[in-house]
């Protein structure tokens, strides 16, 4: 493959490049012309009509060219590149052809059952790196899964064949650092390769991605307007001094008696340390930390959701794909991005319950609380006194 | 005695039941294992195994020996209810939606979805009949449709049938005149029929629609007799054994939720009056939408199955038993 350089101004290639490009939707499964043996895993898996993003996005991705989606966590965006590896696939092609890559290896799990689940009338192989695969080895698998480290560490010995690239919750990836490792993984395929890729938000990382992997990609991104905080209650409060935090959020906890609260700081020390703070008061903390292995978070996410502990401290990156009941959301940190504001405090697609928000402002931040009203056109109010009738208690 | 939360299922719940007398709770989720429980502590007696997709109804005979389960693997299935072994298969070109049991459970009816060039269809096999219960055997009753027909039970015995449809139109057929519907209803609901289910003494239907209500219906000719409102998508809806309550449960889909401005979840259930067709009570528990529900025999529990996997089995405290309706 020619490694060719190209210069795209910034500004154009950001401001063109954060709008879609179609706008066209299917409405049912049914008229998506897809092989009627994926039409039976879809309707077998319990599938019963396409989200919102499923109709705009599986239609365009079997026409071979490479996409851009960006929807919600929780709306179906990876179900839309599992349906459009399997309409593509030839299944008597014993060959490699698709690969796609996650950031966590519990996420490819994931995608990697239901892969099996939606392609149970077809005849397709394929397999999950970093886990047991000596029982799969005596067949060519037609799909990879995995990191793109599991990926790095097994490269196949023949890509020739490989025509569908997929890019799964591309923006975790890429706030991990993983792009020149993608960039290697994308290197050893055939050039004319389809990329997909999914994300929740679109920062400039993704769109640098989208602009050297990719040829006039069709772009499917979500509407400002669809972006709602719109019937959510915010709050704020102004604790002056980082150090002060911590006492805020015990009077906090202690006011809300025994609702439970999600807590979000922006660094995996801070979790480490705030879980320690609260674990000497003490109060049953779950939090997340960068070692965890994704089926202990899912444990813990259990463990919140079922109402055994009462408080998760987590980061952005950690809650990303888990459905976490919201009753509480305190914002011990404010989020610099933009995005994560949203996904924090917005509603989950998944369950669709909401929170009630309350974010801890410093003075070296609460510049940025302007930012975000302005941003999402929203109001984030001084907290009251009486906010605890404002929690939706579900 | 304190809600029951019962975690069995990996995905989201379907329909819950219970047997006759109440003293057990069937279940089933888009996972493939139904479930029976003890409905006194909520413990898990054990599954049906042998699905291979989502698990979309199930039913239970009067004397609890039986049970059927619909499923999006395109089989309907018999089970024996106390071993869980399977007894018969039935299969079809597109995937299976809702089943249930005659009054003497001997029939079972279901419906199927409409998938590319198949249509919708409702069929009624007769379990003492072997050519209908083997492989390839064929309904003694069968009617096509071109819009999905979503729920379906017996109203009355062993005769007459009534179905709940996509478009919101409800029909009643009599199996001994299978040619047309004998009763008709297009004007009470405007969007999906999501369950339909028979007061405990037969005379009456709740219907429950995405067109945020549910309606109280004459069983004899489908007349709507009352109309319960909510804010949102109703997807089930039950009646009181021995009070003039209805109850209703449902929320915005799940995937579309990010796509609305409502303001609020509302997943609780909403307890209403039957007559003056006024909500007077809720109770909360899930943390998505209820899909089913289902009132107990002795009138003072309910079962509950959400879109977040879990069972509740809520029971009402003395205030219930005590409160009359002030009109």
């Amino acid at each position: 493959m020619t490694d060719t350089k190209v210069t795209i101004s910034v500004v154009d290639s950001s401001s063109s490049s954060k709008e879609g490009n179609y706008d066209e939707v299917v409405e049912s499964f049914d008229d998506m012309e897809l092989k009627e043996e994926l039409l039976r895993g879809i309707y077998g898996f319990g599938f019963e009509k396409p989200s919102a993003i499923q109709k705009s996005a599986v239609a365009p991705c079997t026409t071979g060219k490479d996409v851009t989606i960006q929807s919600q966590a929780g709306s179906g965006k990876t179900v839309i590149s599992l349906i459009d590896i399997l309409q593509g696939i030839d299944c008597e092609d014993a060959h490699l052809q698709v690969i796609l890559l996650a950031p966590q290896r519990g996420m490819a799990q994931r995608a990697h059952e239901q892969l099996k689940s939606l392609g149970r009338n077809l005849n397709v192989n394929a397999t999950c790196l970093g886990f047991d695969t000596t029982a799969e080895n005596d067949k060519i698998s037609h799909v990879l899964m995995g990191t793109p480290k599991d990926f790095l560490s097994n490269i196949p010995s023949d890509t020739s064949r490989i025509k569908m690239f997929v890019l799964d919750e591309a923006d975790e990836m890429l706030s991990k650092g993983f792009k020149d490792q993608i960039y290697e993984v994308f290197r050893s395929m055939p050039q004319d390769v389809q990329v997909v890729l999914l994300s929740a938000t679109m920062p400039s990382e993704v769109l640098d991605v989208t602009n050297r992997f990719m040829r006039d990609p069709i772009r499917i991104l979500v509407k400002k307007d669809e972006l709602t905080l719109e019937g959510i209650r915010q709050f704020y409060i102004n604790v002056q001094k980082d150090e002060w935090k911590f006492n805020c959020l015990c009077d906090l906890l202690k006011t809300s008696r025994e609702t439970q609260a999600l807590i979000f700081c922006n660094t995996r020390r801070r979790v480490t340390q705030l879980t320690e703070q609260l674990m000497s008061i003490p109060i049953k903390v779950s939090c997340f930390h960068g070692n965890m292995e994704h089926n202990e978070r899912e444990d813990m996410v259990k463990d919140f959701n079922s109402r055994n502990t009462r408080v998760l401290v987590t980061t952005d990156l950690m809650a990303r794909g888990m459905n976490i009941r919201k009753s509480l959301i305190i914002n011990y940190d404010v989020s610099g991005n933009m995005e994560n504001y949203m996904l924090r405090n917005g509603r989950q697609g998944n369950f669709g319950s909401k929170g009630l928000p309350i974010s801890f402002f410093t003075e070296n931040d609460i510049s940025d609380l302007k930012k975000i009203e302005n941003h999402y056109s929203t109001r984030i109010e001084e907290m009251p006194e009486s906010f605890l009738e404002y929690l939706d208690e579900n | 005695m304190r809600p029951l939360s019962l975690k069995g299922h990996e995905r989201a719940l379907t329909r819950v039941r219970f047997n006759r007398e109440g003293d057990l709770t069937f279940s089933c989720a888009k996972d493939k294992k139904p479930c029976v429980w003890y409905t006194e502590n909520g413990e898990r007696i054990g599954s049906y195994d042998g699905h291979n997709g989502a698990v979309w109804d199930i039913d239970v005979s009067w004397d609890t020996t039986k049970c059927v389960t619909a499923s999006g693997d395109l089989t309907v299935k018999i089970w024996d209810a106390e071993l869980g072994n399977c007894l018969y298969t039935i299969n079809h070109q597109t995937p299976m939606k809702s089943c249930g049991f005659s009054y003497s459970g001997n029939l079972v009816c279901f419906t199927t979805q409409k998938m590319t060039k198949n249509l919708s269809t409702f069929q009624v096999r007769d379990l003492r009949d072997s050519s209908q219960m083997v492989e390839g055997g064929e309904s003694f009753f069968y009617s096509q449709f071109d819009v999905n027909a979503t729920t379906a039970l017996f109203t009355q015995m062993d005769d007459l049938v009534t179905i709940g449809f996509e478009s919101g139109l409800l029909q009643q057929y009599d199996l001994r005149n299978p040619d047309t519907p004998i009763h008709t209803n297009e004007s009470v609901h405007r969007y999906s029929v999501q369950d339909l289910q028979l007061s405990p003494r037969g005379d009456f239907l709740i219907s429950a629609s995405r067109d945020k209500t549910a309606a109280l219906l004459d069983v004899n000719d489908l007349k709507k007799l009352k109309q319960y409102k909510s804010e949102r998508p109703v997807n089930s809806a039950c009646i009181s054994p021995n009070r003039d309550h209805i109850c209703l449960g449902g929320g915005e889909d799940a995937m579309q939720v990010t796509q609305t401005s409502v303001s609020a979840g509302h997943f609780e259930a909403k307890i209403y009056h039957m007559v003056f067709e006024e909500e007077f009570a809720r109770f909360k528990g899930h943390f998505g939408p209820i899909n089913t529900m289902a009132w107990h025999p002795s009138g003072t529990i309910i079962a509950t199955g959400g879109e977040d996997g879990y069972i509740r089995i809520q029971e009402f405290d003395e205030d219930y038993l005590g409160f009359t309706y002030d009109f």
